[in-house]
């Protein structure tokens, strides 16, 4: 499929992604660690999807299946080989700026030193962002009030318990205010009452109208979480659409299991 | 909003350094292992070393004129390693943003992709000249304190302005250097390697003279012989005319060169112009070498 030019009025869709392609070169120890003798890896293989306004929209896959690739590709943090993506209907080829400014990239990793205050951290993130101090200061009131941080606000990250630093983290992410939230494994890694504390947070997200892409290997978030699902498989998509469409009335453990059959041609 | 990301950017990275006081202690260790050396049997071995040669030249006395070089000496070898060793640490928070991946963050956030960077030289030449500064007014402290002021307002300016030129070299070399680097570890290698040797490579510990031709030569190589070059010029200087006037004129010429006060480079005789132009040419070339990296680094990552 050929790639278009960007189209001014994205409408209701505000993720696009077309024939994306990432390959990789491998050093001898990842050749040794992946059981290959290839030096290359195509990390992403020709993959198509569009995100909804509003929606929550899932990768799923297996490790290593292409879910972050893509997702760095989108928040433009590594450009593609071939294809191109739109973020609000700026490329992630030709425009990275725009699409920086339309997005929030966001990890499970905590990355706050502990000897910053929440209202620091979102003061500096705000002027990374060229959030005005007016808009900053009344974002700031919105956002803490909003998920509980106004308590804290003064207290050194390193006095904050593992949920409530979690919501700081999140909530720095969001401090210019993003239409589309990227999200690489919102869960990761985390214990079941800081993991609620991101999934509630990302469904507050969607309450306030942000449009949340994620990746995931976890079928109950998909289930929780996904309005629409992508499966990916070796870098490919293979079914892309309304999750209740995907799944077709099945649960989604067990479509993704028959899916991963049809594509790879064996059992897990 | 570049700049005031820059601003914001280089005022947290200077903030993570300093409120690491471990990291800060760390940074000058090497300029302290120099004054523990000098406290404990260097200073000691020098004096009476010195002490015997001037005998040997049938001067007598010049218990205060040695000792005052020598503590002048000393405290040059410290802040000169300040200079290294202070923005060499100063260089940790890029590493710790790489492994924690704020590097990320920061990257996806709608800056001109310079200003990461940018910001990153800058705390570093920040903390190197705060930090630095302080060791300058340590010393001169020391000096007052000790009785053994011999420093004229020129020679006050001259080490102000070796330490801004100094830190702004050693910065832009190191953060060439650390901009290779991707873990901790190996950086914490860089950093005991670096401080370790350092002391002896611009001649803290010892004079350089004292090294075998081969090795003296190699440290001609070093930008930091150089900055170690201007403050001995700047804060011996005094000391020296005080032995050549009270002493010996020759032996005041021979530590000259003894005590590495110019350099012979090849023939060429390296004074305190040639030693500023030095450090002006590696501040200026590793500049451009940043550039040059961080626009290779930018079409990598595409």
């Amino acid at each position: 499929m050929a790639t278009q030019m960007p189209f001014k009025d994205f409408g209701e869709e505000v993720v696009r992604a077309e024939n994306l392609r990432k390959t990789f070169t491998l050093s001898r120890k990842q050749q040794r660690l992946e059981h290959t003798d290839f030096a290359r890896k195509v990390a992403v293989n020709g993959l198509s999807f569009s995100a909804q306004r509003g929606e929550i929209y899932g990768l799923l896959g297996p490790n290593g299946a292409g879910k972050t690739t893509t997702l760095r590709m989108l928040s433009t943090l590594i450009g593609p080989d071939s294809g191109d993506a739109f973020v609000c209907g700026h490329s992630v080829v030709r425009e990275p700026q725009k699409v920086r400014d339309v997005i929030g990239f966001m990890t499970s990793e905590l990355k706050l030193e502990g000897f910053f205050t929440p209202s620091y951290l979102f003061d500096f993130f705000g002027a990374m962002h060229g959030v005005e101090k007016e808009a900053l200061s009344a974002r700031k009131k919105e956002l803490f009030g909003r998920f509980g941080i106004d308590r804290f606000a003064e207290v050194k990250v390193r006095d904050l318990s593992t949920g409530m630093l979690q919501k700081v983290s999140l909530v720095v992410a969001i401090v210019h205010d993003p239409a589309v939230v990227i999200f690489d494994e919102p869960t990761n890694g985390l214990d079941v009452l800081t993991a609620k504390v991101v999934t509630d947070f990302l469904l507050e997200l969607k309450a306030m109208g942000k449009s949340i892409l994620l990746s995931t290997h976890i079928f109950s978030l998909v289930e929780k979480l996904c309005d629409r699902v992508g499966i990916i498989i070796d870098g490919k998509m293979a079914a892309d659409g309304k999750l209740t469409d995907v799944c077709a009335g099945r649960n989604i453990e067990d479509r993704f299991f028959e899916i991963y059959r049809a594509v790879r041609g064996e059992s897990v | 909003m570049n700049g005031y990301a820059l601003w914001m950017l280089t005022r947290r990275n200077l903030k993570i350094f300093l409120k690491d006081k471990a990291n800060v202690f760390f940074s000058l260790l090497a300029p302290l292992i120099v004054l523990a050396l000098y406290v404990l049997f260097l200073g000691r071995i020098q004096e009476d070393g010195l002490l015997a040669a001037l005998e040997g030249m049938g001067v007598t006395g010049g218990e205060e004129q040695i000792g005052a070089f020598c503590d002048s000496w000393m405290l040059a070898g410290s802040l000169s390693c300040a200079c290294i060793t202070v923005p060499l640490c100063a260089c940790g928070i890029m590493i710790q943003d790489k492994a924690r991946g704020i590097s990320a963050d920061l990257l996806i956030s709608p800056v001109a992709k310079w200003v990461t960077p940018a910001a990153y030289f800058c705390s570093v030449v920040a903390a190197g000249l705060a930090i630095g500064a302080v060791v300058l007014a340590v010393c001169f402290i020391w000096l007052a304190a000790a009785g053994i002021w011999l420093l004229s307002a020129l020679d006050v300016l001259g080490c102000i302005a070796a330490l801004v030129l100094s830190v702004v070299a050693s910065s832009t070399l190191l953060v060439f250097v650390v901009g290779f680097f991707r873990s901790q570890g190996a950086f914490t290698a860089l950093n005991i390697i670096l401080g370790t040797v350092v002391g002896f490579l611009i001649g803290a510990y010892m004079p350089i003279s004292y090294f075998p031709d081969a090795v003296q030569k190699f440290t001609y190589f070093i930008p930091g012989s150089y900055t170690a070059g201007l403050f001995r010029n700047f804060m011996m200087g005094g000391a020296l005319e005080r032995i050549s006037a009270d002493l010996s004129p020759a032996f005041a010429e021979g530590l000259k060169s003894e005590f590495s006060l110019t350099f012979d480079f090849f023939g060429a005789e390296v004074g305190i112009s040639a030693m500023f132009v030095v450090l002006a040419c590696v501040a200026v070339l590793f500049a451009g070498l940043n550039v040059l990296a961080a626009f290779l680094r930018g079409r990598r990552k595409r």
